[in-house]
């Protein structure tokens, strides 16, 4: 059966709707595999194997049936420990919220759930999400399925590690500094973070409300984009949703690339390399100029400070959330307390004149997106630090500061697998679009995945 | 700002700044609100914030 492990979720889907795989056999899988690896990789929190059998085991009587409820029925995922689960903790990889056993599901898993998904357990991350590596003293550093040395990235580093360790077949992530493409690109799978707005976020412990993006991670395009599809939509109990029609994202995955224009920002996004990343991501947009795009250069005049907009409107917002139990509770925090209180000391007109930089982002961004079909970059600077090794928040120099002017635009952006550096440590390509054409930046992804084979190499340690 | 105000700042909000870190701690508020000056000087009159809704 571990040839089943790595399938995609959409040929997992496929498989279960034809009746050729049970949910229930690759459940006990998914559940020996988790038993077997993840004591090495510390991705998830809590295991749920006989809920998850009793729900492979409901698919498995519906689809018999012939009630099949689309793609994802019967398919085994796991989220990341922030998103409410109903009658299963959620404690966000903080000490506060331990024992935290929301009654009701966040909108997202009321959604999964209605796909047919079916859940196997929850995930590591960064305290509160307030992180880029998934250190966490409470419930144990999680680790790199590609280097068990190294971080997997934060904040979902559990469900990038689980992706790529062959430990579920879908997940998701929140982003708001880069919380999803970071780990998606450190563990060498995909990770999307939509249209603010496309997704809702009722049910989720924010971090920032004004940054916080809610998105699929997944080992395919194809399937980020099943799960985008089976999450988005307008919920009127999430004041910030929107109620933009929801895409058929899977609908023009193989379009291909001919005829399309790929920016290259001229500011930030190709400074300070590491050189088997620069390599990497070159290569990466010389195979999409190879399937038929062409490339431009755009300005981005503003994005030099879209780190410091960023960080003052993040800080500010998460530590009025975190203002109660900082006073009550302090020493219940981990590493995230000295940024949760340093936020406590920016005055009113900083975090305004930080939210007005985010117009002058939001507004290069879509002068570029009138040039161009989408924006392709680097996901990140360099590849996973080893566990321990600093982790800067000097914007000049923080690891992910490609990603923070996609938070402060709003727009959709994915990393996709395209190489490694020299130690063996997956590097990703970042590709962004316009606000609400996720289909058009999905598109784009596929056709690089489609001309490569990135997304196929295994992590030793998960064979 | 010094260690003192730091630190009484920080009981005025009802936290417990160790003293041991308000050093620290005061370095990179400075550096952040340092930062934050530069960009409040560098913004154009005219720059509002976003509107409280999805882009597009």
């Amino acid at each position: 059966m571990s040839d089943i492990a790595f399938l995609s979720a959409a040929e997992l889907g496929r498989r279960i709707a034809r009746r050729h795989l049970s949910p229930v056999e690759v459940t006990d899988e998914m559940l020996a595999r988790i038993a077997r690896l993840d004591s090495q990789l510390n991705a998830y929190v809590t295991v749920v194997p006989e809920r998850a059998r009793a729900e492979a085991k409901a698919a498995e009587t519906e689809i018999a049936a012939g009630a099949w409820r689309g793609p994802l029925h019967g398919v085994p995922i796991a989220l990341k420990d922030i998103f409410d689960t109903a009658g299963i903790e959620t404690a966000a990889g903080s000490k506060i919220l331990r024992g935290n056993v929301p009654d009701a599901d966040a909108a997202v898993v009321e959604r999964l759930r209605a796909a047919g998904t079916l859940l196997l357990g929850k995930l590591n991350m960064h305290e509160f999400a307030y992180g880029t590596t998934n250190r966490n003293e409470h419930w144990g550093d999680c680790r790199n399925p590609w280097n068990l040395a190294h971080v997997p990235g934060g904040s979902s580093g559990g469900s990038g590690a689980a992706l790529a360790a062959g430990l579920c077949y879908g997940s998701l992530g929140t982003d708001t500094g880069g919380s999803i493409r970071i780990p998606a690109s450190v563990c060498g799978v995909v990770g999307l973070k939509p249209t603010f707005g496309r997704v809702s976020r009722r049910g989720v412990v924010p971090l920032a409300w004004s940054l916080d993006h809610v998105g699929p991670m997944a080992r395919t395009v194809e399937d980020a984009a099943l799960l985008l599809g089976a999450i988005a939509g307008h919920d009127p109990a999430d004041e910030w949703s929107a109620t933009e029609p929801v895409d058929d994202y899977t609908r023009d995955l193989e379009a291909g690339v001919r005829g399309l224009r790929l920016g290259l920002p001229r500011q930030l996004f190709f400074e300070g390399l590491d050189p088997a990343v620069e390599h990497e991501v070159r290569a990466a947009i010389d195979v999409l100029i190879g399937e038929g795009a062409s490339t431009l250069e755009v300005e981005l005049p503003h994005v030099e400070h879209a780190q410091t907009a960023l960080h003052a409107t993040l800080a500010s917002e998460a530590s009025a959330y975190h203002q109660r139990w900082l006073r009550e509770r302090p020493d219940d925090y981990g590493d995230v307390r000295p940024a949760l209180e340093l936020g406590l000391f920016i005055p009113a007109v900083d975090y305004v004149n930080a939210r007005r930089w985010q117009t002058l982002v939001r507004s290069d961004f879509a002068a570029a997106l009138r040039q161009v079909d989408v924006l392709v970059a680097p996901s990140l600077p360099r590849t996973a630090p080893r566990i321990g090794e600093p982790v800067s928040r000097e914007p000049r120099i923080a690891w992910n500061r490609f990603m923070t002017p996609l938070n402060l635009a709003g727009l959709p952006a994915i990393s996709v697998p395209c190489g490694f550096d020299e130690s063996g440590l997956p590097v990703g390509l970042q590709i962004a679009g316009r606000a609400w054409d996720e289909a058009t930046v999905l598109r784009v992804a596929r056709a690089y995945e489609r001309a490569t084979d990135w997304h196929e190499q295994r992590p030793p340690m998960a064979a | 700002m010094d260690d003192a105000l730091i630190e009484e700042q920080a009981r005025a909000r009802g936290l417990k700044v160790d003293a041991a870190r308000a050093r620290e701690f005061d370095a990179s508020l400075n550096s952040l609100l340092a930062r934050l000056r530069h960009l409040g000087e560098l913004l154009p009159c005219g720059a509002a914030p976003p509107p409280n809704r999805a882009p597009g």
